[in-house]
Order: structure tokens, then sequence, then C-alpha cells
């Protein structure tokens, strides 16, 4: 029946082929990639965060369709997509569950590198490269959450962001330099967008790039052999 | 020798049978998982209507507001209290203006009346009871061939 629509393909998939390889590393990374028995779901966990990374960047471009990064609108432009766009309820609170998933699993994907020791020679830069991506979401959580310009939201940053204000001699330097002011200001919103928007999920792109590049390189760590009736 | 390349087969046609059909049946999963997503995306980008769109269409007539009687209706996506008195028509937004429940008209002491924190307004809307920092707005509305069409 659709013959001719899968010979078409075919022929799409070899003219490819033939000019990046792309059918041997599908088969080599994909389709007959071998992993080490007795995997289980906790061997789920970076995929999973990868997925939702994706789901937030979907649903983060659609947000930017609508809001407006400006004091005076910031908050009038939430309340709209919320109440007036269609389905913007869902766009927006998907990205905001989605945030706290992130956190949550990445935290669980910590705990089982940490309790089966996946962390150890050679696999230490996907370990810090790791470390540093959970600090890169944190960042991305904190500064996004300023981006409604609520009470909640202004409130929250000027706790948080008066947090390094008790280090000796650079901590109220810091301070300033984060919030572009002494006190949370329209340039603070601002900055935290373009932070939010390209500086911290580009960086976050890169650095999961490398992190998988790193995992299929070591390849995964499987669980350690049972012990034998010797070693017992 | 015949028979076993038979049997082979007959094992081999059906494995292929209930993998077709794994197949089909995961690819009409993710087709529709990809269409309900699509039609959320299309709709969210989709310009919305306009409110002002909407605002032309709100008239009634005088005569569903009889003297001493009041009427809620929706107006711009937002609720609004028609009220007739002894002074006229008059309309004004029905949200209180302290935390945003919808007020009521008590025709018997000719006030607003907010069930949430006992807030009263008189009938031009001011405050005269209750926490409310503002007085309601009132909506602009013409009287045309006894019809009450609202701006």
């Amino acid at each position: 029946m659709f013959s001719w629509l899968s010979d078409l393909l075919d022929r799409f998939i070899d003219w490819v082929h033939y000019r990046t390889g792309i059918k041997d590393i599908v088969r080599d990374q994909i389709t007959e990639y071998r992993v080490p028995p007795k995997l289980n779901k906790w061997y789920s966990l970076g995929g999973l965060s990868l997925f939702i990374f994706g789901m937030q960047l979907v649903t983060g471009v659609l947000l930017l369709a609508y809001y407006v990064p400006s004091t005076e609108s910031a908050f009038a432009s939430i309340q709209r997509i919320m109440l007036e766009i269609p389905y913007g309820w869902l766009i927006r609170l998907s990205h905001a569950a989605g945030s706290h998933m992130m956190i949550i699993i990445i935290l669980l994907h910590m705990v089982s590198v940490i309790f089966m020791g996946s962390y150890k020679k050679p696999r230490e830069m996907t370990w810090l490269s790791g470390c540093a991506l959970i600090l890169l979401t944190l960042a991305v959580c904190f500064t996004g959450y300023l981006l409604p310009w609520s009470q909640l939201s202004y409130w929250a940053t000027t706790v948080a962001t008066s947090i390094p204000e008790p280090i000796p001699v650079i901590g109220p330097f810091i301070v300033k330099l984060v919030r572009g002011g002494d006190h949370i200001n329209p340039d603070t919103l601002n900055r935290f967008f373009a932070l939010h928007v390209i500086v911290i999920p580009a960086a976050m792109l890169a650095l999961a790039g490398f992190h998988l590049f790193l995992v299929r390189v070591l390849g995964i760590s499987g669980s350690p052999p049972p012990k034998t009736k010797d070693e017992e | 020798m015949s028979d076993e390349l038979k049997v082979e087969e007959e094992v081999f046609s059906v494995d292929s049978n209930r993998r077709r059909f794994l197949q089909w049946t995961l690819g009409g999963l993710l087709f529709g998982g990809f269409v309900v997503a699509a039609n959320v995306v299309l709709r969210y980008l989709m310009p919305p209507p306009p409110r002002l769109e909407k605002a032309g269409q709100v008239s009634i007539p005088v005569s569903q507001i009889p003297m001493g009687s009041s009427l809620m209706l929706k107006h711009q996506g937002a609720p609004v209290l028609a009220v007739h008195t002894e002074e006229g028509i008059s309309a004004f937004s029905a949200v209180c203006t302290h935390l945003g429940c919808l007020v009521k008209w008590m025709p018997a002491e000719k006030i607003f009346y907010c069930p949430c924190h006992a807030a009263k307004f008189d009938a031009k809307g001011k405050v005269t009871a209750g926490p409310p920092p503002e007085p309601l707005p009132p909506v602009k509305f013409e009287i045309v061939d006894d019809n009450i069409i609202f701006l």
C-alpha cells in the first residue's frame, strides 16, 4: 500500500548515508548499541533529565511568544498567558513543573551515581561536568523565578541575592553585581532574562553534549558482578 | 528436512505478525501524541481574538432591568453589574476592589455588598464600609432605541 513511500524514504536515507554515514552511526549508537547486563530504571535518569531539558526548551520558546521582559508588562503578560491565550496555562505550568521535575530527577541521578561509585576513574570528568550541570540547572531555575515579576518572585530574589552579603570584603560587591544595583530593579529583570533564556541554556546544551560524549566514549558503568562463592 | 523448514517458517511468520502489530501500535500511539501536542501548540500560537471585538456585541434591552432590579452580565470578559434606581440606570464593574470577589446589588439598602469582607459601596460606587481601597469603576454605556449598549 505504502511501498512507494517506503521506497522513497529508503532512497532518501541512502542519499544521506552516502554523504554522512548516518546508517553506521545509528547502528553503532542506537540500534545495536551494547549496554552492560542488568541495567534498571536508575540508569534511565540521565536520559530522563535530558528529555525534561528538551521539554523546557520547547515550552520556554513557546512562552517567549507572549512574555514581555519589562517591569511594567511582565506580570500582565503572564496573566494574559494564563487567562487568555488558549492552552497558555498548560505551557506555563508545564514549564514550572518541569523545572521542579528536572531538579528531582537530577538529584536521583546523582544518588545512583554516588551509590554505585560510577564517578570513579576513568569517569571523573563525567562526574565533574555533571556537577557543573546541576549548578547550571539551579541557576536557570533561580533566574527564571524572577521573570513573572510578582511579589513572590521579587522577594524570593531579594532574599536569595542577599545570601553572599556576609562574605567578608567581596560580599557586598557580589550582591551589587548580581542585582545590577543596590536593590532589585528593572535592570535586574533584564539581566536575569538574558541569563535565563540564552546564556545558561546554551552553556547547559554544550556541557550536556560533553557529558553524553564522555558517557558514550567510556561506556555505561555497569553493576558490579555478583560475589562468587570463593569471595564469600 | 522439509518439515523442519516448515516449522521454522511458521514460527517466523507468527513472530513477524506480532512485531508488525507492536510497531503499528507504538507508531499509532506516538502519532496520536504528536497530533495532540501539535494541536496545543498551534492553538497557542494562533492569535487569540482581541477583547474589543467582543465588546460591541454586548447590548441588552432596557426592559430587562426594571426599576429596582439589577443584572449581572459579562462585558469584555469581565463581570459587570447594571442597576436601575430612581436616578436611572448605572453600571459598574462587579469586581470588589479589595480582593476581587463579586459584589451583589442589595435593592433594599441600595448598596453594592461584597460577601467576602462585608464591604459596602453606595449606588454611585463609592466605598461606604469595609476594606476596599478604591470605588467600584463605572462602566460606560449608551441607551439607543431602548437598548443599553456597553462601550
